[in-house]
């Protein structure tokens, strides 16, 4: 079962990704903010991160900085998501080493899409 | 005896009166813990309908069931659960924002906005117009752009954003009307909301052109630019014409935005001397963004106007014309057997002689910086 991490402050969207990923048979870890994103990410060995942008503590960019920077984590699948839709915000996610970028508003059966054929790229 | 009587009572009647307002603040915290509490708890054995709802196909069982097990809460539990229904309309799309607007629609949500955008309070009229953006629902938009007039400038201004948010092209021409109205709405609303309604309002924004309205012609050329509209570059090239200097800046702006060739021409008139100086800068950036070489003897000669803002935006706009727009700016830059070896690098940027040579240094210098090349350290230390 795959396991993911999923780093978002705001409750209602973390439940409902939790939900989502849950029934579409993943293992799933939540956690609220950047620092725990870290922690979890060395206590849980997920296969795949999802961060929210703008989070307290460190942002999902530096949190995915800290994850490519790690030699254990630094092949890990990342999706950003966030709010910040302007073309320079995208970029630094790429630059940050993000392997998808997603914007809010979002449609939760297309996160689960990506998630699933980031997943499967990384099984071939 | 007297005096300390009394400043013995009024000094009771303090400890009273911040007493009462202490066990005021505890009680209303109290209070709003346990409406919390209970909203969780009511809350609760809902969520897992209402996650289903939002992530399955809207034609699925599992969609359709979630939809009636929310639809049949009894009022107290759906009191509880709006707010969050109402949070996540506005994170989500597709599929799961149609789905929560279903649900609202079911629940009276929508009714009662609508019913909120004729109250006397303003507060419950913001509050409606928002709830109306929220949901995206088309049904909303007379609704909407009846308060565009309203007498209260908050109402108008939230009536604007659900409008952009609606994104129904037909508020296009009512929202440019605002802008020209008695009861006006903040203009940096409006290019946001006619954005997000593009390109469905082109057209109405290209008539809009020839507006009566400065003020409406100019959002209309700003938003054209800003939406992308490159069928609009006929009218955008007119509008560069335009009596009125603001629009004329707008129309340049959009023309530059658009990367339209055969406003070349048009932009390079438009930087001459005898031109307004807001415009001119306009133009110089607009030609820098066209991208075409044969803008680099004008913007090089631009390099040593004497208005300053136009000299500068003619060296910014230059490095975007390639190879032919950079030997522009080291020709002009050139003034350097006058300055000894040591000098060199970025502080050579401020040794001015001429406007030209030092607008042309400066942009020189920041591409050096983006580029990673720094000045050496002798150059800095003697320059220092």
């Amino acid at each position: 079962v795959p396991n993911l991490l999923i780093a978002e402050d705001d409750p209602d969207i973390r439940e409902l990704l939790s939900f989502r990923l849950a029934a579409a048979g993943h293992a799933v870890t939540a956690v609220e903010d950047g620092p725990s994103a870290l922690d979890a990410a060395a206590e849980v060995a997920p296969d795949l991160v999802l961060l929210d942008v703008m989070m307290p503590g460190l942002s999902g960019i530096d949190v995915c900085r800290a994850l490519r920077a790690r030699p254990g984590t630094s092949d890990l699948p990342v999706i950003l998501l966030t709010a910040r839709s302007q073309e320079a915000d995208v970029q630094a996610g790429f630059r940050a080493g993000a392997d998808d970028y997603m914007t809010k508003p979002f449609s939760p059966r297309e996160l689960v899409s990506r998630i699933e054929a980031l997943l499967a790229r990384r099984d071939r | 005896v007297t005096v300390t009587g009394a400043l013995l009572t009024a000094l009771l009647t303090c400890a009273l009166l911040l007493l009462a307002f202490a066990t005021l603040i505890v009680v209303k915290r109290l209070l709003s813990r346990r409406a919390e509490r209970r909203a969780l708890a009511l809350t609760a054995p809902l969520r897992p309908a209402l996650f289903s709802l939002l992530g399955a196909d809207l034609l699925d069982d599992e969609a359709t069931e979630a939809l009636e097990v929310l639809a049949a809460v009894d009022a107290a539990s759906w009191r509880a659960l709006e707010p969050t229904v109402v949070s996540l309309l506005t994170k989500v799309r597709g599929d799961a924002a149609e789905a929560l607007t279903g649900l609202l629609a079911r629940r009276g949500t929508l009714a009662r906005a609508l019913e909120d955008c004729t109250r006397r309070d303003p507060v419950r009229r913001c509050r409606g117009a928002e709830l109306l953006g929220a949901t995206r629902a088309r049904d909303g938009v007379p609704t909407l752009v009846r308060l565009l007039a309203d007498r209260d400038p908050e109402v108008r201004a939230v009536a604007v954003r659900a409008l952009g948010a609606v994104g129904d092209p037909a508020a296009a021409p009512h929202l440019l009307g605002a802008l020209a109205g008695d009861r006006t709405v903040p203009p940096r609303l409006v290019a946001v909301a006619l954005v997000r309604l593009c390109p469905g309002p082109e057209e109405v924004l290209v008539s809009a052109l020839s507006d009566s309205s400065e003020l409406v012609r100019g959002m209309a050329a700003e938003v054209l630019g800003l939406a992308g509209a490159v069928t609009a570059r006929t009218g955008l090239v007119e509008a560069v014409s335009d009596p009125a200097v603001e629009v004329r800046v707008r129309a340049a702006r959009a023309l530059g935005r658009l990367g339209v060739p055969s406003a070349l021409p048009v932009l390079l008139d438009a930087l001459a001397p005898e031109q307004p100086t807001a415009l001119r800068v306009a133009a110089a950036a607009a030609l820098g963004q066209l991208g075409s070489p044969s803008a680099v003897p004008t913007l090089r000669a631009a390099l040593d106007d004497p208005a300053t803002e136009v000299a500068r935006a003619a060296a910014s706009a230059l490095p975007a014309l390639a190879a032919p727009g950079i030997a522009a700016l080291r020709e002009a830059a050139v003034p350097l057997p006058a300055l000894r070896p040591p000098r060199r690098g970025l502080l050579r940027a401020l040794d001015a002689d001429s406007g030209g040579a030092e607008h042309a240094r400066e942009v020189l210098a920041l591409l050096d910086l983006r580029a990673g090349r720094f000045p050496d350290d002798a150059g800095v230390q003697e320059a220092a």
